[in-house]
């Protein structure tokens, strides 16, 4: 009597095996893969974190400096709005109006800047000055702004602001 | 008999290549743990000490850090890995008031994962106005849920 057998041989279960290395290659690949772009998300973010912290404490050393400025010029004689501008346009970083509000930038990456504006007090005032606004504003151009961009006449800046080659900034508010 | 000898050594090189992938996937997982969290602990420290009404070096002191070797240090963790937590500077004083200029650190073992700077200025007589300031400072902020709810406690 003839009985047929079903036997696995050795090829099935390399087969299988096979089979079996190609899905946990798969899965491994897959998982590194997931886990490298959160980590490389993640490392952006600390990235724009660290920038964001620096240029705010960057912010916060100006503010110092734009203090003692002010205490100098309560004591100077003359006219104190003068005086002030005379004082804070003199090195090209802040960018000063009329009605003496001082505006300044600090770099956080090649497309943000940090931008300050704070409102000068009379004399009369036991305040110095008042912090306005403290916000996280866009460069559409990547390039750094000149400094004495900011300084110049507003119907200058917005004329410049119609040739495509200067840079233009968006204020997000 | 020498096929099944090939067969087995290829197949322990190949679990083994792809072990090794699972534990390069499993390193990356905890990197990254450990830099999500460790950004977060020290934003919610950094806001937490500038928005403070207290010192620098007392807000340290009042959070239960200790001091040694000229810094403040305090241990946490991360996922069950401790993780160290150190910040060193000093107030300055200024013409107009005084500038805290603080570094804060999180190490883990000798890694250094952040480093965040803890700096403001508070004019003299003017702390009122800095208060006020913080609710000026929270729009930049407003990715940061976590410490967002703790400048509106400590500005009101």
């Amino acid at each position: 009597m003839n009985k047929s057998e079903y036997r696995m041989g050795i090829g099935t279960s390399s087969i299988l095996m096979i089979f079996v290395v190609l899905c946990l290659t798969t899965l491994g690949v897959l998982s590194f893969a997931s886990a490298r772009n959160n980590l490389t998300l993640s490392q952006k973010r600390q990235t724009q974190v660290e920038s964001y912290y620096a240029a705010s404490a960057e912010a916060e050393r100006i503010l110092s400096q734009i203090d003692t400025i002010l205490i100098e010029t309560r004591k100077d004689t003359g006219n104190f709005a003068q005086n002030v501008y005379a004082r804070l346009t003199k090195d090209g970083r802040f960018w000063v109006t009329e009605d003496l509000c001082v505006t300044f930038y600090v770099e956080i990456n090649n497309v943000q800047l940090l931008q300050v504006i704070v409102s000068v007090e009379e004399p009369i005032s036991a305040k110095r000055y008042t912090l306005l606004e403290h916000s996280v504003i866009i460069s559409a151009d990547a390039e750094w702004v000149p400094t004495d961009y900011y300084n110049l006449p507003v119907e200058e800046r917005e004329h410049m602001q119609e040739d495509e080659s200067e840079p233009i900034i968006l204020l997000l508010d | 008999m020498i096929e099944l000898v090939i067969v087995l050594l290829f197949f322990s090189l190949s679990m083994s290549i792809i072990l090794q992938l699972f534990v390069a996937a499993y390193e990356k997982k905890i990197d990254n743990i450990l830099c999500n969290t460790a950004t977060i602990m020290a934003e919610d420290i950094l806001e937490r000490a500038s928005a403070s009404t207290l010192a620098i070096d007392d807000f340290f002191i009042e959070e239960g850090w200790m001091y040694e070797e000229g810094r403040y240090v305090q241990d946490a963790e991360i996922d069950g890995r401790a993780v160290r937590l150190t910040a060193s500077g000093a107030r300055e004083a200024t013409t107009g008031g005084m500038l805290d200029n603080y570094l804060l650190t999180v190490q883990y073992g000798d890694r250094e994962i952040i480093t965040l700077p803890i700096v403001r200025y508070l004019p003299d007589g003017m702390l009122d106005d800095f208060l006020l300031s913080l609710t000026y400072r929270d729009r930049d902020i407003n990715y940061l849920p976590i410490v967002w709810y703790r400048f509106v406690e400590v500005a009101q």
